[in-house]
C-alpha cells in the first residue's frame, strides 16, 4: 500500500496544485468498469446467441446444441457481474442507478435538449434522468429475462410459480424475445449517446478517471 | 340440441329445433392468418375434421391464386374419402341404429329405451357384436386419414396448396390395407345390418321426408376434374344448374343481431341471445329462398343413383352404399398416385382476394366465404350441412327440412323415440351446429 | 361425461383407441354411465342416469369434461340439459356435478385451458374448467384433440392407483413431461442447423413456425392412430395444442411467434413489432446524428469533453496493474 500512495501521491499533488483547470476524479470505480464491459461482452454473447435459437439464420449452419451453451454460459456471466455491481453498489452506498423523482422531473427538459428544442441539458447527478432510467430498466428487464430463462432451463421443476404466472412456454418466449427488442433497441442509442455527448464519460469508462470542468466564473 | 314437439293426439303438428351452443368461430377467425384456416376451421368439428380443412383450403387456395398439383388433388381426396367413411360408419353403428336395437347391458347403453324393438334376439346379438366391430372398422378408417393426414381427428395433412405429405409406396400401401378391411367389413356385415333393419321397419323408408328440395355442390374432384359426387339442384322437382350466388342466409328466427336474407359473403354474425323471436343458434340457409335438404340421400338423388325413398331409414341406406362407393373409388385414386411427384405448390399470387370454398362432406354441403386482405383474414363465413337441414325458420316462417320432415309423425313412445330416429338419420353434427338430443319438451297443445 | 363448448373431437379421438379395444374398456374397465354421442336413452331419461350417479354415488364417480366453459350471458350460450322447465348451463351442470366427483378430469384443450373456441377475441368468453371449479383441482388431458392413450391412461390410473404425478398445469407427468423437441426424431437436423423452407419438407420444421420447443406431450414417441403417424410426420409443423395459451399464442401455425392482437381488432405480427422498433430507432438515431452535425452539437461537445488542460502530463504506466505516475522529468508547458 505504501508504495501505491508513492505512486499516486505526485500524481494527485499535481492535479490539484491548480495545473488543470478543474480537478480530476475517480468517476467510475474499478467494479464498475469491470461490470460495465463484462456485462456487455455477456449481454452480445446473449442477445446473438439467443436470436439465432429465436430465428435460425438462413447463411449460419451451426449446431444449436453449442448455441445454447453459449447462451446458457453468458447467461450466468452476465449474472455474475449483475451480482458484482450490485454488491458494489450496497456496499459503496451507491445510488447513481437508481432513478429518482427529480430525474424524472427533469426527464421532460432532458428530451427538449435531445429534440434541440433546448440548447443545453438539465443539471444532472452521475447520470441523467434518461440514463439512470434506461440503466434501471436493463436491470429489472435482464433479472426478469433471467428468471424466465431459468425457470424455462429447469422445465417445470422448479420456479413452477413463474409458470404458472406466465402461462405458458410460449408466452414465456414472447416475453423473452420482447425484451430482446428492447435491449436491441436501447443499446445502439445508448451507444451513441456516450460517443457524442461526452467523450470523457466514454474514456472514464476505462480509466475510470475524470476531469471536472471548473464551476463557471459568473 | 333441444326439440320442442307440439303434439295433438300423439302426432307432432308442430317442431322446433334447437341448437344450445353458441362459440363465434366465425368471429375468432377474423384477423388471422389464411394460411391457418384449414387447421383452425377443422376445430368447428370432431368428427368432419378433413371436411373444415379442405373446403378452408380451397376457399384460401382460390382467394390467393394458388395451384394445386394433381397429386395433391388425389391425396386430399384419400384424406377426405377415409374420414367421410369414418363418420358413415360411425353415424351408422354409434348414433343411428342404436335407435333400432336393445344393445348390450352395459353401461352407456343402460338404461335401454325399450319402445318399438322389432329385431330378435339373435339379431340384436349379432348387431351388439357388429358395433363393437363397427367401432374397431371406424378406428381403422381414423388410421388410413393418419395414413397421409398426421393425426385424427384434426389433422394435419391438408394444407392451402396441396396435401403436406410426400407420396411413396409404403404409405399406399398402408392406405389400401386399411380400405380393404374396411371395404369387406362394408361388404359382409354393414349392408346386409342396414338391409335387416329395414325389412324389420318398412314403414320407416318413407317417415320423415324432407321438403324434396335437393342440393349438392360436387366433390371428390379427379385431377381432370370430373367429379365424384356431380353438382345440381332439385327444387320443387325441377332439376337445375347450381349457383353459389343463390344461397342466402336469414337470421330472424336466430340468436343474432337481425339482418335480412344475404348471401354469405356478405353477411356478418353478431351473437344477441336476447332477440325475442330466436330460439336456436343456428342460421337459416336458404337456395332461392328454398329450404334444401342435402347429404347423401341428395347426393345419390342428383348423381341418379338409386335410392329406396325418401325417409329416414332411405337417408340410411343411401349413406350406407355410398361408404362402398368411396372406398371402391379411394382405390382408384390411389392407383393413379405418383410416388414422388410434389403434393404441394406453396406459391402465392396475390395477398388479397376473396373466394369461396364449397365440397360435398360427410352430411352434405359444406361452404366457406371468405375475403383476405394484405394476408389477413377480412371476412369469414360458414354454412355447414346441418344449417341447411336443421336451420331456424326464415322470415316467412317456412321450417326446415328437419322440421318440415318431423310434422304428421305418429308418436307413440314416451321419449319420443320416433322423432329422435328421424333427426337422427339426417346426422345431425350439433357441434358445428348442434349435438345430440340432451333435452327435449313435449308440449301437448289442443287446438280447438 | 359432460360436452359443453366442444366440436366432440375428443370422443371421436377417444373412440380411435387402438388397445384396448373399445369394447373391452366398457365391458371390463369403466362403467361409462353418460355420454351424449353413447347413451341409447334419450333426452331426460339419459339425462336422469347423470342425475342418479350424482345423487346416488357421491364422491365415488369421475366426471369427464369435454369442451370450454362458456360463461357469455352467464353462461346461456352453451345450455346442456333441461330440467323442470329450464334449461341448464354447461357452467352450472359441471360445478354441481363437479363438486361432488371424486376426480374432475377435463379433456381436450378447451376444457383445460379455453382451447380454440376462447380464441382472441374470445366472443364466447371461454375458460377451462379449472376456472369454474376453483375450489378443487382438475386433472387436465390437454390436447386439440387429446390422444385416446391420454384419457385412458389417465382413467385408469385414477381407477387403479388414484391421482398421477401431474405436473405444472395440472397434466399427468407421465404424457406431459417432456417437450415434443426432447424427443423429435428430427431434433438431428435441428442441432445441425438444417432447416426446412416450408411445410411439406423433410428437415427439421423449426423455422416454418414449429412448436415443439414450447410443446409438452409425448407425440414423438406414442405418434396417433395405430402409431402410424404424427403431425411432424406429416411434415407440418407442431401446432402446440397441449399448451395452455394454445391457439392464440400458437398462431400463426406456420410463423415462429404469434400474433398480436391490437384493439379495433386488427392483429399484427410480433416479427413486425420487433422490426419496426428496431427500425425506428435506427432511424431516430441516424436522424438525430445528423441533425446534431448540422447543428453543431456533436463537434462542440466532443470539443468541450477533450480539451486540454493548461498543463499536460506525462505519464508513466507503473508496474502495479492501472496505476499511472507523473513523469519526473516532466517539464512545464
Amino acid at each position: 500500500m505504501k508504495k501505491k500512495n508513492n505512486l499516486r501521491k505526485p500524481f494527485f499533488e499535481e492535479l490539484q496544485q491548480g495545473n488543470v483547470e478543474g480537478e480530476i476524479i475517480l468517476f467510475q470505480p474499478l467494479w464498475v468498469r469491470i461490470f460495465h464491459w463484462g456485462f456487455a461482452l455477456s449481454l452480445t454473447g446473449i442477445l446473438l446467441s439467443g436470436l439465432e435459437l429465436h430465428k435460425p439464420a438462413k447463411f449460419f449452419a451451426v449446431s444449436y446444441g453449442d448455441m445454447f451453451k453459449i447462451h446458457v454460459i453468458s447467461s450466468w456471466f452476465a449474472l455474475g457481474f449483475v451480482a458484482l455491481r450490485c454488491a458494489d453498489a450496497i456496499l459503496r452506498r451507491d445510488q447513481s442507478l437508481i432513478p429518482k423523482l427529480r430525474d424524472l422531473k427533469l426527464f421532460p427538459k432532458l428530451l427538449a435538449y435531445y429534440l434541440f428544442l433546448r440548447t443545453a441539458p438539465p443539471p444532472n447527478r452521475k447520470y441523467n434522468g434518461g440514463q439512470s432510467l434506461v440503466y434501471s430498466s436493463w436491470l429489472l428487464l435482464f433479472l426478469i429475462a433471467s428468471l424466465l430463462g431459468l425457470s424455462s432451463y429447469w422445465q417445470g421443476e422448479h420456479l413452477i410459480w413463474v409458470w404458472r404466472l406466465v402461462g405458458g412456454f410460449q408466452r414465456l418466449r414472447w416475453i423473452k424475445f420482447m425484451i430482446t427488442i428492447y435491449f436491441l433497441a436501447t443499446i445502439p442509442l445508448h451507444i451513441y449517446l456516450s460517443m457524442t455527448e461526452n467523450l470523457s464519460h466514454l474514456q472514464a469508462m476505462v480509466s475510470g478517471y475524470e476531469r471536472k470542468p471548473p464551476p463557471k466564473k459568473s | 340440441m333441444l326439440l320442442e314437439a307440439w303434439l295433438e293426439n300423439g302426432v307432432i303438428k308442430d317442431a322446433y329445433i334447437s341448437d344450445t351452443l353458441y362459440r363465434g368461430f366465425e368471429q375468432i377467425l377474423i384477423g388471422r392468418s389464411p394460411m391457418d384456416m384449414p387447421y383452425y376451421t377443422q376445430r368447428i368439428c370432431g368428427i368432419c375434421s378433413s371436411a373444415h380443412a379442405i373446403t378452408a383450403s380451397l376457399a384460401v387456395e382460390q382467394a390467393l391464386g394458388m395451384q394445386v398439383p394433381p397429386n395433391g388433388h388425389l391425396v386430399r381426396n384419400l384424406i377426405l374419402a377415409s374420414d367421410v367413411i369414418q363418420n358413415h360408419i360411425r353415424h351408422l353403428y354409434l348414433y343411428a341404429l342404436p335407435d333400432y336395437f336393445r344393445g348390450p347391458d352395459l353401461a352407456p347403453f343402460i338404461p335401454h329405451s325399450e319402445s318399438d324393438l322389432r329385431v330378435s334376439k339373435q339379431e340384436n346379438d349379432s348387431l351388439t357384436e357388429h358395433y363393437f366391430q363397427a367401432l374397431e372398422i371406424s378406428r381403422a378408417a381414423h388410421a388410413a386419414f393418419a395414413v397421409f393426414g398426421g393425426k385424427a381427428p384434426h389433422g394435419h395433412g391438408i394444407v392451402p396448396g396441396g396435401a403436406s405429405m410426400e407420396v411413396d409406396a409404403d404409405k399406399v400401401n398402408r392406405y389400401r390395407g386399411y380400405m380393404m378391411e374396411i371395404l369387406s367389413f362394408v361388404e359382409n356385415t354393414l349392408l346386409p345390418d342396414v338391409d335387416l333393419i329395414i325389412k324389420r321397419y318398412p314403414d320407416y323408408v318413407d317417415l320423415g321426408e324432407g321438403v324434396g328440395n335437393y342440393m349438392s355442390v360436387g366433390g371428390f374432384l379427379n385431377p381432370e376434374g370430373a367429379a365424384l359426387f356431380p353438382q345440381g339442384i332439385i327444387l320443387q322437382d325441377k332439376r337445375e344448374s347450381f349457383n353459389q350466388r343463390y344461397i342466402t342466409e336469414d337470421v330472424t328466427r336466430a340468436w343474432y343481431k337481425p339482418h335480412g336474407p344475404l348471401h354469405p359473403s356478405e353477411e356478418d354474425t353478431i351473437p344477441d341471445h336476447s332477440q325475442p323471436k330466436g330460439y336456436t343458434w343456428v342460421k337459416s340457409p336458404r337456395y332461392r329462398g328454398q329450404p334444401m335438404e342435402v347429404g347423401p340421400l341428395a347426393r345419390a338423388i342428383i348423381n341418379q343413383e338409386k335410392v329406396i325413398g325418401h325417409g329416414a331409414l332411405a337417408r340410411i341406406w343411401a349413406r350406407s352404399y355410398e361408404i362402398k362407393k368411396l372406398a371402391e373409388a379411394t382405390l382408384g385414386w390411389l392407383n393413379r398416385l405418383e410416388p414422388g411427384a410434389e403434393t404441394l405448390n406453396r406459391k402465392i399470387g396475390s395477398d388479397s382476394g376473396s373466394a369461396v370454398g364449397l365440397h360435398e362432406v360427410m352430411r352434405g354441403v359444406l361452404g366457406h366465404w371468405l375475403s383476405v386482405k394484405k394476408g389477413r383474414v377480412q371476412h369469414y363465413q360458414i354454412i355447414t350441412p346441418s344449417a341447411f337441414n336443421f336451420g331456424a325458420r326464415d322470415e316467412s316462417g317456412t321450417r326446415s327440412v328437419g322440421e318440415s320432415s318431423l310434422l304428421g309423425l305418429k308418436v307413440q313412445s314416451e321419449d319420443l323415440k320416433e322423432a329422435g330416429r328421424i333427426i337422427r338419420s339426417f346426422d345431425p353434427c350439433f357441434s358445428c351446429s348442434v349435438h345430440l338430443i340432451d333435452g327435449e319438451r313435449i308440449q301437448a297443445l289442443r287446438i280447438e | 361425461m359432460i360436452e359443453t363448448g366442444t366440436c366432440t373431437g375428443d370422443s371421436i379421438s377417444f373412440d380411435n383407441i387402438w388397445t384396448p379395444t373399445f369394447s373391452d374398456i366398457l365391458s371390463n374397465i369403466l362403467d361409462w354411465r353418460y355420454d351424449w354421442s353413447m347413451n341409447q336413452a334419450q333426452g331426460s331419461a339419459a339425462y336422469q342416469v347423470l342425475l342418479d350417479t350424482y345423487s346416488k354415488l357421491p364422491n365415488e364417480y369421475i366426471l369427464i369434461v369435454q369442451g370450454s366453459m362458456i360463461h357469455s350471458d352467464s353462461g346461456h350460450y352453451d345450455h346442456v340439459a333441461y330440467e323442470q322447465g329450464k334449461l341448464i348451463t354447461g357452467i352450472d351442470l359441471v360445478r354441481r356435478i363437479g363438486l361432488k366427483a371424486k376426480y374432475v378430469v377435463a379433456i381436450g384443450s378447451c376444457a383445460a385451458f379455453g382451447g380454440p373456441v376462447a380464441g382472441y377475441p374470445n366472443p364466447t368468453r371461454s375458460t377451462g374448467v379449472q376456472d369454474v371449479l376453483p375450489e378443487r383441482r382438475v386433472i387436465n388431458v390437454s390436447g386439440c384433440p387429446a390422444h385416446p392413450d391420454w384419457i385412458m391412461g389417465t382413467l385408469l390410473h385414477l381407477a387403479l392407483y388414484g391421482e398421477p404425478e401431474l405436473e405444472k398445469y395440472g397434466r399427468p407427468k407421465m404424457f406431459y413431461g417432456e417437450t415434443i423437441h426432447n424427443r423429435c426424431p428430427r431434433r438431428y437436423y435441428y442441432d445441425q442447423g438444417i432447416f426446412a423452407t416450408d411445410i411439406g419438407q423433410k428437415e427439421c420444421l423449426y423455422r416454418v413456425g414449429c412448436k415443439g420447443p414450447v410443446t409438452y406431450a409425448d407425440c414423438p414417441i406414442r405418434r396417433w392412430n395405430d402409431r402410424l403417424n404424427w403431425p411432424i410426420g406429416c411434415n407440418t409443423p407442431c401446432i402446440g395444442c397441449t399448451e395452455p395459451g394454445y391457439p392464440d399464442l400458437m398462431s400463426p401455425f406456420t410463423v415462429h411467434s404469434p400474433d398480436i392482437p391490437l384493439p379495433g381488432g386488427t392483429k399484427i405480427a410480433t416479427d413486425s413489432v420487433a422490426l419496426g422498433v428496431l427500425g425506428f430507432t435506427s432511424a431516430a438515431i441516424i436522424g438525430h446524428a445528423a441533425a446534431s452535425l448540422y447543428k453543431g452539437r456533436i463537434q462542440r461537445n466532443l470539443l468541450k469533453s477533450t480539451v486540454r488542460g493548461k498543463h499536460r502530463f506525462s505519464l508513466t504506466k507503473v508496474k502495479t496493474f492501472h496505476t499511472y505516475r507523473v513523469k519526473k522529468n516532466a517539464k512545464k508547458e
